[in-house]
This record gives C-alpha cells, structure tokens and sequence, in this order.
C-alpha cells in the first residue's frame, strides 16, 4: 500500500518562490496500475522524484508498506523517459546491475536475468550494448532491469514519451501484458490521455502550477486489454470526457 | 548499415590522402618553378635525400627513439600522476577548493617559462626533459579528468541511486567508468601537446633528439635536414593518434559517441 499524504514542494529562484506541487494526497493498493496525467510543464517529474526520494520534500509524507521514504532506495525503481541506462554494461549487466550491488549469488542473478530477458524478449541481445538497441529496446531493458530489483513500488516518468508511434503502442501493449502477469505496483506518468486510458486501473487527472489534483477516474475497461480496446466505444467516450478536463 | 560505415571510412581515408596530395602538389610548384629559393624551401626531392643521409650516415633512428622515450616517459608520469588526481577532485568537494586554485595557477603559465628553471635544477639531461614535459602535460591533464568525472550524466547517477547504489557504488560502478572514454580522448590530445614543448626543450638545450637535430641542422643551415624531421613528427603524430583512435574503438566500443 502506497499512502501520500500532502506533498508539498517549491523551488526558490533567486527572490522568487515557485511553487510546484500543492497538496497532492492519494492512496495506491498494492499491485495497482495507476496514472497521473497533466499538461507538459506541471510539475510530473517532480512529482515522481519526490515519491521516490531523489528530492526532498518540503512538507507531507510518503509510506509505502506503512514505511516512510526519506531518501531514494532499491525499494522505489524509477523507468526514466530517456531510458538511462548504463552505455558501457551489455543488456544482461544492466539488468542485473541492481543484484550485483549487494552479494546476490551469480546463480539467482542469472535465474532472475535470464527470466527478465526472456519477458522483454530481449534473449538474443544480452550480450549488446545499450548503443546498438532501438528506443523501445532500451526501454524494455530499463523496465527490466527495475523489475529485477523486484521494487515494491515501480514509478514511470513518461517512459514511451520518446518513441515513434508505432513502437509507443506496441510498449503499451508490451506493458499492459506485463502488468497483467506480474500485478507490480505501477504509478506511471504521461501527457498523453489514450496511453493512460489504455494501461491504468485509475487516473489523477493534474493542473499546471502548481500541481495538485484536479480530478480522478477509474477506468474499469477488462482485462487482458488488447491494442483494438483503443477502438472501442467506451474507450472514445472515456477520453473526450477526460479531454474536456484540460479544455 | 555495416557497408555504408566501410564505405565511409573508406572514402575518409581517400579524402585525407587527397589533403596530403595536394599539399605535396603545392610543394612541388612552388620550389619547381623557382618561385622559393631551395634555401628557405628544398624541393621534396632533395628532403628525400637529406632523410636518406640522415638515417644512414648521421643515424637519425636513435635521435627519433630518445624523443619518444622521452615523450613516453614524460606521458607516463603525466597520466599517472594527473588521472587519479582530478578522479579524486572530481569526486570530492572538499578537496578540488584546496587542488582546483593551483591547478589553474600551472595551467596559466607556459610550460617553457619552466625550462631554464629546470635546466639550473635538473641540468640538461633526461630529468629535464621529462620535468618539462610534466609541467606541460599534467595540469591539463588534470583539469580534462576532473571534467569528464563532473559531466557524469545526473540521470545515470539518478537511476544508479533507485537500483540501491551506495554514494560509493555510485562513484565507482557509475561515474569512474562514464568518465573513462572523456580521459581516452583527453590524453590522446596531451600526447600531442607534449611534442611541442619537447621539441621547444631540446631546442635549447640538448644533445640528442629531434629537436636537437633540428637545431643542428639550422646551425649548418641544412633546410631539408629540419624539413625532414618536421615531417617525421608529422608522421609520429598520425600514427600515435592511429592508435589512440583503435584504443577508444577496443577499449570503448559502448560508447555513444565518436573520439574526438
């Protein structure tokens, strides 16, 4: 269970104060899918590096598993919208870059590896280097290797945010069907209100600066979810009712 | 893909040869036609010639190998001492306000205001030649480290810190080797930068050496002589940066950009 409650957090430029996020409190259950969508420039990536510590907060807190977050930890995997990975470790020593930073045995490193490959597909490049993958062969390593770290909370920052359309919806996919087998806990922020639609159990709904919540949907759309949900009657009513929030 | 890369490459390589053609072209009109006196200028021929002479009858070859053992060594001593020291300041804080002001300091004044200092402390010998030859590479060397350390990526450090890193694992599984091909590169261009004050040094005062044949050769006003060895650095300089290039290649075949 992930509880937030509160979250405040400005940043001083010179005189001025900036406020960026505004008493943003919400609740997450275990193993749910959930999105926060807002315009460009509100605060989302603040949000997110708030939630998993790379910043500090300026007042409220954060629990996940009734323990609170002080400071960034295997805990909390973040997927990074420019990807991040590591250029000078292969695919499989990226992926198991996290359980080689404590003393995990090389036989549960390879068990947990070679499980995370063959899930993102990725078997036949363990041994390539970030700079000869595709955008959403990178990605899906990012998405691995946080996974491999079996976090109890995954935060993503616009993850498909850099990819061609094509490859954005079949990540989407890619990720809907990983979520449906794996049930992580999943906090996952974009711009783009079909892609929330398509992959999360419920959306938060953000306004520009400060960022605070504007308004939240569930979404019950049945799963295992297909590409063609994104072509149904439901789905088209859902989004221009969640489009007109940001009119 | 693969082929396109080749064909690249290869027409790069062309290209430089056509550089090095026409250069030689210019050459051969300008002392051809009689335009420079063979005093200032000897056609290619007649440099040809004096090479010949010079490795036959005056064995140039042990001149080339005491300049670049002296570059070598100097090099060495350089890297050694000015990699791990701008790591360590790149790294810590505290350490580059004390480090960082006399770097600058060094890295202001030229290297061959040192060279009659160092003649009246070390004489003219080999220790000389390499004080010099630290004094110029090693603060540039130094603040080229302390650079490529600092321009770590703050998102890989950011994902380093979500997957449990340590502060210590960050510097070391992270920011040390994301700094490595900067360091490559960087010392790729200080080798370079050596020559020229290692040439100034044996200028001045030396009896063996490239420089000091150069300045031999002035005395008895052999032009070709000095033409011959410009162009023999030249040649050292190509291969020396060959290497370096196939160096980044193996060492940093990762990397996400191109060498310098």
């Amino acid at each position: 269970m992930i509880k937030v409650t509160k979250l405040t957090k400005s940043f001083q430029n010179g005189e001025k104060i900036n406020e960026v996020i505004r008493d943003i409190s919400f609740n997450i259950k275990k193993g749910d899918f959930v999105s926060f969508v807002g315009p460009s420039g509100c605060g989302k990536t603040t949000l997110l590096k708030l939630i998993s510590g790379l910043i500090d907060k300026e007042k409220g807190d954060i629990l996940v598993n009734d323990k609170k977050v002080t400071k960034a930890s295997k805990k909390i995997g973040m997927v990074f919208q420019d990807f991040s990975l590591f250029p000078w470790l292969n695919v499989r020593e990226n992926i198991s870059f996290g359980l080689r930073l404590k003393k995990t045995s090389q036989e549960k490193i390879n068990k947990i590896v070679n499980h995370y490959l063959e899930i993102t597909e990725l078997k036949e490049f363990a041994e390539s280097y970030p700079n000869s993958l595709s955008g959403g062969m990178k990605q899906r390593v990012a998405i691995a290797r946080t996974l491999a770290n079996n976090p109890q909370l995954i935060l993503m920052d616009e993850p498909f945010g850099s990819l061609d359309n094509f490859t954005r919806s079949s990540m989407q996919e890619f990720l809907t069907r990983l979520w449906e087998k794996e049930h992580k806990t999943i906090i996952f922020v974009t711009h783009d209100i079909e892609e929330a639609l398509f992959l999360s159990n419920k959306i938060y709904i953000l306004s520009k600066r400060p960022t605070l919540i504007k308004k939240e949907f569930d979404v019950n759309f049945k799963r295992p979810r297909k590409h063609s949900l994104k072509k149904t009657k439901e789905f088209f009513d859902l989004r221009n009712k969640l489009t007109e929030e940001f009119l | 893909m693969q082929i396109q890369k080749q064909i690249k490459s290869n027409t790069y390589l062309l290209k430089g040869l056509i550089g090095f053609l026409l250069f030689l072209l210019l050459w051969i009109l300008l002392t051809s036609t009689g335009l420079v006196k063979p005093f200032f200028l000897p056609s290619p021929l007649s440099v040809i010639d004096a090479t010949i002479t010079l490795f036959t009858e005056f064995n140039l070859f042990s001149d080339i190998l005491v300049s670049l053992s002296r570059i070598l060594v100097g090099f060495v001593f350089v890297v050694a001492i000015a990699v791990p020291l701008g790591i360590l300041v790149g790294l810590n804080k505290k350490l580059s306000e004390f480090l960082e002001p006399i770097a600058i300091f060094f890295r202001y004044i030229p290297p061959s205001a040192f060279i009659p200092l160092s003649i009246l402390w070390f004489g003219v010998g080999e220790i000389e030649k390499i004080f010099i030859l630290f004094i110029s590479g090693a603060p540039w060397m130094f603040f080229l480290t302390l650079d490529s350390v600092r321009n770590a990526k703050k998102e890989l450090i950011e994902a380093g810190y979500t997957l449990g890193a340590s502060r210590n694992q960050i510097y070391s599984k992270i920011i040390f080797p994301s700094s490595l091909p900067g360091i490559w590169d960087a010392m790729r261009l200080i080798i370079s930068t050596l020559w020229t004050f290692l040439i100034v040094a044996e200028l001045i005062a030396a009896t063996s050496g490239l420089g000091h044949v150069i300045i031999q050769s002035q005395r008895f006003l052999q032009t070709a002589n000095i033409i011959s060895i410009i162009i023999i650095i030249g040649i050292i300089g190509l291969i020396t940066d060959y290497l370096f290039k196939l160096g980044y290649k193996k060492f940093f075949p990762w990397s996400e950009k191109r060498s310098l």
